[in-house]
């Protein structure tokens, strides 16, 4: 039965043709299975890209003939098969031998160069051996459009041995697979699982694909970038995005165009509704090479900002590895990489500016990912700037609400202070950005300087000073020796100044090097820190003497602050009292902000107790330890 | 102490996962790429929510290695030296704590310790460091990835003490240790020897060891990462520059954007195009000298002194080689003032000192014209900035003794030495220049800016401080011109307030304060402030010019902060135009109509109606107004009197505006008009657009959508012309391109429109209802109106239906 192509037979059996596959394919197999190929799923996308270029074939042979292409992909569960059959050019028996039984000389190849064709998918002449890897057995039932009334049946055990036996013709030239699953590989044998499957790896191909008995084909979503779509081109591109993307609905969708002398790659992205809980990125990029599926998750060609873009897009000049399953970096990767970056750009431009309900979606949805990406593109920056929402204490808001809303300046807490700034802005009602949330200061920075506007970072020495303006005039020295005696505890600096809100009469701010001293300066430190280094920090820290570990600034701007000034001045007797009030309430306040509590909290408590007695007594009755006379002092201030 | 850190790394990122934080594992990944690899901004954008993340989940080995490998960037990419160490001691210490020591990244803390000694004072702190280091590496096993990195910072101290050989040594035999003990040498230890090589003059062993180490590393099958590749052409093109190869080091060399862009690449770059001047190769120009002061001021800032002495010393053998003698001088100046930060000053005090004694070696230029003209002279003649520079000097030189006319050089030299990038020396030399001359109001003004200019509030703190003494009105208006810069309008008024106290005359000073108050929405106050300029002021120089259109487009800006108080010239003491506009502005927001109408007949403006409300119909023109999000919207709009006009569009709720609503705008254009040679399209489309300032009066319209099918021209040209007479207005938003699906053809689509109407106040809801069931009755497709039909009580489901049919 044999003619024409002799391959080597080492011990052919007599009664029927069992014959050696030229290479060790046990090995090959094995390494297709295990290695090449991640997934079982590649074999049949293996197998309907040889039915695929099976009908090229026979096109370019038969251009004339009675030809209808089509494939068909059929499942039985309780048989475990899975069944390709096409009615393309069939193979004759010298065929089946060849291509077939020879690895590495794939006619599909050999075709390509010779005719230069481009449609013809397979590359590397081992689709069909991967069959192998998720069967136990393989027939193909086959009639050639050049014999049409000759039928052969290959059939094959792991690939290293086959017959080839007559059978009758098939009714119509063309080719059936058949797969008998390995017990492991048995989930493929359900044709919901291949619609779905199917519906991605064929979506490019011009021949329809049907799986089981289905009259609509998997493959009949409109290419918005192949056909010359009807009507409207984004409706069309939605469609084609909604039938595409699995995860997510998509939001908007917009065009990837070839650039001359850059890429030839062309297709299709869109903007994904929702995320995945906690991870956001959620890139999702599926690359064809001549209308079949090359890399389903190319996600390293989009930008690594856009966790919210989903897409396809196919190209001639992409090279695929080995395994057929990822794509090799090279200058035509990288060229690609950009014009996608750049496609998503004027995507998202187009998108804000014609349709802005959509346009609304994605910055309610991908607000957060949008800030960190306007970092990364200055086109997306000047894009986003005015629309995309920041996290502030008052819930999401604009940069531009932001800055209304703070008279003019952008406030951002970099949630590393005391809380004593925060608590400054909460009494004045003013949002804050929350400068701990991913990209909100960096991108802040920018926005203040794109719009001119000033940014004050609570939190940073350079804020802080932004918060406390300096009084009008200069208090007298005695007077502020003896606010700093009625008010201040060892190691706090009293700072007259003036602050918002005017009914906040004074704040205790922590000297963050103060304490930086007292921890490298303690004997623990000896124990835990390499004694060299110890050494060299310690040097550091004595370079500030420490003395100050907190400063108290006292508001002049505040009507309690002005009239116990007031009170001091004319000698009032009540102005201990007050003072005594004041120092009360800054402890309270101290312990209830997150920084390390210094003050006696219980003490404090008992002397607002004694200032309301000492306020309701007929005759007030000084604090023990605060001096009430202007004239205490005066000796040595 | 004995985990790798990888593994760490990995299993950390493993149990974040599972335990739901996804953002947190991610950014334990990408943290150290992007600090290694120079991306700057995405390391800012990551950073901060994920040590927040890491402290409130109570995970200090995580805050450990998150705070590590921001440091290696601050340190290592940006050079920063001083300014974090306060942040790198508190790391050290946070990182030996109880709950932390055990972490793997500790031992790479104590390496950030010293490397930060080594970006302050390298050299100077070469015993503690090797010290330091020293230490750790006699705890850790040479298996271990630190090992790696402690033994370069060792040899890197080696080498600042003067010992190249002995640092080559040192890590040859380290490469021995991790060898025997398995460990992989990676690339940068290759790219350190290197720089060892450099050191030893063995260039060609450089280029030798780079290809090997790099064949070495893509055999393993690793790419080289974007950092690996500068650092691996930058360490070839200075190999090459060495050895002469001008041409091949050229190609290699990477750009100058990119050393702007990474700070770690700019000494290797320094030198590297020291040798490429040195060869003819690359041109030592004054743009060479700005960039590389620039950085300079940089490593100035961050506290990386010897680093900046260095650099500085570089700079100053350029100036040197092209007669730049004030820079050359300006960069010795620098270098002594840095010295003085140095813990060690062998070698370079001396270099310091050649760089002094050669700049003054070099020859003085001849002064063109005596020094009180050369201010003239120079305004008139195109001098390079260099030249202009040293010309100035002499002068300057010249003066010596005489206050008259030397402030006015030193201010003009300043301003020459901040454009060739030495902005501090600029600022030194004004504030010596005021010790000497603390009168001087132009000098105390122009510091003034510079600093304003430079953001540096300490510095204009302490000059207004200073001048609060002698002129408590300049510190004022220093104050208030800071406040102003900042956006903090309320601090500008109160210190305006306190200069109009001192001095009732002042007229500038009413100018800014005006401007504040209006900023502030005060605006009796605004034209309370220009009606007592008017009365203080010389009369308008010239007379009334043009028509009021003209008038209204020639309006510039505010031109209280460019003319100084008490300058020279005068121009600020007579009554200008801006000013008769913003007492125009302020009245028309007050309905003050006679002011407006007596201002607007100073500038020549004719009004149709002799008396009352001004109300008039001039022209259209686009009103710049801000969204509720702080984006802008340019309205179309008539123009009703000098800085009123009248809203045309209807409005969605993204604006507080709405149709027939008259604002009050600052009538000074934000756009151009259009070139003369402009194409005509243009010239025909263009309409002056203007800021609106506030709202006077609202007509109270509210605005509803419709949406359907187009009717055609006809139908629709009578539904606006109906609405309109029944006090309605309707504006259509969609154009063209907007097409419906067609219920009737399976797929195809319809012309559609997409408009807002705005119903009256004295209409309700149901009578618009009603009205446009009327006016659209006979229309082949209907129209959907849901949000009216809801507000009128009427049936939705008619609205709903249309929505569906035709997929609005």
């Amino acid at each position: 039965m044999s003619e024409g192509v002799q391959p080597v037979q080492p011990e052919p059996t007599p009664a029927e043709e069992l014959r050696t596959t030229e290479v060790d394919l046990g090995g090959l197999v094995n390494v297709l299975a295990t290695h090449l190929y991640s997934t079982p799923l590649v074999a049949l996308r293996e197998l309907v890209q040889n039915a695929h270029d099976s009908h090229t074939r026979r096109l370019l042979e038969d251009p004339d003939g009675d030809h209808r292409p089509q494939i068909r992909v059929r499942a039985d569960a309780a048989r475990r098969t899975v069944s390709i059959e096409d009615t393309g050019a069939g193979l004759t028996e010298p065929e089946i031998h060849s291509y077939l039984a020879t690895v590495g000389t794939g006619y599909t190849r050999m075709l390509r160069e010779l005719t230069g064709n481009q449609e013809l998918i397979g590359a590397f002449g081992l689709g069909f051996l991967s069959a192998f890897s998720v069967s136990d057995e393989v027939t193909v039932t086959t009639t050639s459009h050049r014999e049409p009334q000759l039928g052969h049946r290959y059939r094959s055990r792991g690939g290293e041995q086959y017959r080839v036996e007559p059978v009758p013709a098939r009714p119509r030239p063309g080719t059936v697979v058949e797969l008998a699953l390995k017990a492991e590989h048995s989930h493929l044998a359900d044709e919901d699982n291949l619609r779905d499957v199917l519906g991605r790896y064929c979506v490019l191909l011009p021949i329809p694909v049907y799986v089981g008995e289905d009259e609509q084909p998997v493959n009949s979503v409109e290419v918005p970038w192949r056909q010359q779509v009807e009507g409207d081109q984004h409706a069309a591109r939605m469609r084609f995005a909604t039938a595409f993307g699995r995860r997510f609905e998509p939001l908007t969708a917009f065009p990837v165009h070839p650039v001359d002398g850059a890429t030839d790659a062309i297709g299709l992205l869109w903007v994904q509704d929702g995320g995945t809980y906690g991870s956001s990125d959620n890139r999702d990029l599926a690359v064809y090479l001549r209308g079949m599926l090359l890399a389903e998750d190319a996600r390293d060609l989009l930008p690594g900002w856009a966790g919210f873009i989903g897409g396809v897009v196919e190209s001639s000049r992409l090279t695929p590895t080995a395994s057929r399953e990822d794509l090799q970096r090279d200058e035509h990767y990288r060229a690609l990489q950009k014009a996608l970056t750049d496609a998503i750009v004027d995507g998202l431009y187009e998108t804000a500016r014609l349709r802005p309900a959509a346009w609304r979606r994605i910055l309610t949805r991908h607000g957060q990912d949008l800030l960190g990406a306007a970092l990364c593109d200055d086109r997306l920056f000047t894009l986003l700037a005015d629309d995309v929402p920041v996290p502030t204490s008052q819930g999401d808001l604009t940069a531009g609400a932001l800055r209304a809303a703070g008279g003019g300046a952008v406030h951002v807490a970099l949630g590393s202070g005391g809380g004593f700034e925060e608590m400054l802005y909460r009494a004045m009602r003013v949002p804050i950005a929350r400068g701990d949330r991913y990209a909100v200061l960096p991108f802040l920075r920018r926005y203040a300087q794109l719009r001119g506007c000033r940014l004050v970072e609570l939190g940073s020495e350079q804020g802080n000073r932004e918060l406390f303006r300096d009084p009008e005039r200069p208090l007298p020295q005695e007077e502020s020796a003896w606010l700093a005696g009625a008010l201040a505890d060892p190691g706090e600096q009293l700072v007259p100044a003036r602050f918002d809100p005017p009914g906040l009469p004074l704040v205790l701010v922590p000297d963050r090097e103060a304490e930086l001293k007292a921890r490298i300066e303690d004997d623990q430190a000896d124990a835990r820190i390499p004694s060299a280094a110890l050494r060299l920090a310690r040097a550091f820290t004595a370079r500030t003497d420490g003395e100050v570990k907190a400063r108290l600034y006292l508001n002049l701007a505040c009507p309690a602050v002005q009239d116990l000034l007031t009170a001091y001045r004319t000698g009032h007797t009540g102005s201990a009292t007050a003072a005594g009030l004041l120092r009360s309430l800054k402890v309270i306040m101290a312990a209830a902000s997150s920084g390390p509590a210094e003050g006696d909290l219980t003490a404090a408590l008992s002397g607002v107790g004694t200032a309301v007695s000492a306020l309701t007594a007929a005759v007030p009755a000084g604090l023990p330890d605060v001096p009430d006379s202007p004239g205490f002092l005066s000796g040595e201030a | 102490m004995t985990t790798d850190i990888w593994a760490w790394v990995r299993d950390a990122h493993r149990q974040l996962v599972e335990s739901g934080h996804h953002r947190l594992a991610d950014a334990i990944i990408e943290l150290p790429e992007h600090a290694t690899e120079g991306h700057n901004e995405q390391l800012d954008a990551l950073y901060p929510e994920a040590v927040a993340a890491a402290r409130s989940l109570g995970l200090p080995w995580v805050e450990v290695y998150l705070r590590h490998w921001r440091m290696q960037n601050l340190l290592n990419k940006r050079q920063q030296g001083e300014a974090v160490m306060s942040e790198v001691v508190d790391l050290l210490e946070f990182a030996h704590r109880e709950e932390t020591a055990g972490c793997p990244q500790s031992v790479c803390v104590v390496q950030d310790f010293a490397i930060c000694h080594a970006r302050v004072d390298g050299p100077g702190y070469v015993a503690e460091r090797l010290e330091v280091v020293g230490e750790t590496l006699d705890r850790i096993d040479p298996g271990r990835a630190c090992y790696d990195c402690l033994s370069r910072e060792y040899s890197d101290a080696l080498e600042d003490d003067g010992r190249p050989a002995e640092a080559l040594d040192h890590l040859d035999t380290a490469a021995n240790r991790m060898r025997t003990a398995g460990q992989r040498v990676s690339l940068r230890f290759h790219q350190a020897r290197a720089g060892t090589l450099h050191l030893l003059g063995r260039h060609e062993e450089v280029l030798e060891l780079l290809e090997t180490a790099e064949r070495a590393e893509q055999a393993q099958g690793h790419q080289l990462d974007e950092r690996d590749q500068r650092w691996g052409a930058l360490l070839r093109a200075r190999a090459l520059a060495a050895l002469g190869r001008t041409e091949e080091s050229l190609a290699l060399l990477p750009s100058r954007s990119e050393a702007e862009q990474h700070a770690d690449l700019r000494p290797t770059w320094t030198q590297t195009v020291e040798l490429l001047v040195a060869a003819g190769a690359w041109e030592n120009d004054a743009e060479l000298g700005a960039v590389l002061a620039g950085w300079v001021g940089y490593l100035d800032t961050v506290g990386a002194h010897r680093p900046c002495v260095d650099l500085l010393l570089a700079a100053g053998r350029l100036a040197l080689a092209r007669g730049a003698r004030t820079v050359a001088l300006t960069l010795a100046a620098t270098g002594e003032r840095k010295l003085t930060r140095l813990r060690r000053t062998d070698g370079v005090s001396q270099e310091v000192a050649a760089l002094r004694a050669a700049a003054e070696a070099l020859p003085e230029p001849e002064l063109p014209v005596p020094p009180g003209e050369l201010a003239a002279h120079l305004a008139e003649v195109q001098v390079p900035y260099e030249t202009g520079a040293d010309l100035l000097s002499v002068a300057l030189d010249r003066y010596r003794g005489e206050q008259a006319g030397a402030t006015g050089l030193a201010v003009l030299l300043a301003t020459v030495l901040g454009g060739l990038g030495h902005a501090r020396a600029a600022a030194d030399l004004l504030w010596q220049r005021l010790e000497a001359d603390p009168e001087d109001q132009e000098l105390a003004g122009t510091l003034g800016e510079m600093l304003i200019e430079a953001r540096d509030a300490e510095g204009i703190r302490r000059l207004a401080d200073r001048t609060a003494a002698t002129a408590p009105a300049d510190a004022h208006w220093i104050r208030a011109r800071w406040a102003a810069a900042e956006g903090r309008w309320a601090e500008t008024l109160e210190q305006c307030e306190a200069i109009l106290a001192l001095d009732d005359e002042v007229l500038n000073t009413r100018r800014l304060a005006a401007r504040a108050a209006t900023e502030l929405g005060d605006h009796a106050t605004a034209q309370r402030l220009y009606q007592e300029l008017l009365e203080r002021a010389l009369p308008a120089g010239g007379g009334p010019e043009g028509g009021s259109e003209d008038a209204a487009e020639e309006a510039s800006e505010d031109a209280s902060e460019d003319a100084a108080e008490d300058g020279s010239e005068d121009g600020h003491r007579t009554v200008q135009e801006p000013d008769l506009w913003h007492l125009i502005t302020a009245a028309s927001a007050n309905r003050d109509w006679a002011a407006v109408r007596s201002a607007g007949t100073l500038l020549g403006i004719e009004f149709d109606e002799p008396e009352g409300p001004v109300d008039e119909e001039w022209q259209l023109i686009t009103v710049r107004a801000a969204r509720t999000n702080g984006a802008t919207a340019d309205l179309p709009a008539v123009r009703t009197g000098p800085a009123t006009a009248r809203i045309l569009p209807v409005l969605g709720d993204d604006l507080t505006l709405n149709h027939g609503d008259v604002v009050v705008f600052a009538p000074a254009l934000l756009e151009r008009p259009p070139a003369e040679d402009a194409p005509e399209e243009e010239q025909r489309h263009w309409r002056p657009v203007f800021e609106m300032l506030t709202l006077l009066d609202p007509a109270g319209y509210t605005t509803y959508w419709i949406d359907g099918g187009w009717p055609g021209d006809e139908r629709w040209g009578t539904l606006r012309e109906e609405l309109q007479e029944a006090g309605y207005a309707v504006w259509a938003y969609s154009g063209d391109q907007y097409r419906i699906t067609d219920p009737a053809e399976d797929g195809d689509t319809l012309p559609g429109i997409y408009a807002a109407l705005g119903v009256p106040p004295t209409a309700s809801a149901a009578e618009a209802d009603a009205l446009l069931h009327r006016l659209t009755s006979g229309w082949p497709h209907p129209l959907a109106w849901p949000a009216l039909a809801e507000a009128a009580g009427a049936d939705l489901a008619r609205h709903e239906e249309i929505v569906e049919r035709y997929g609005l």
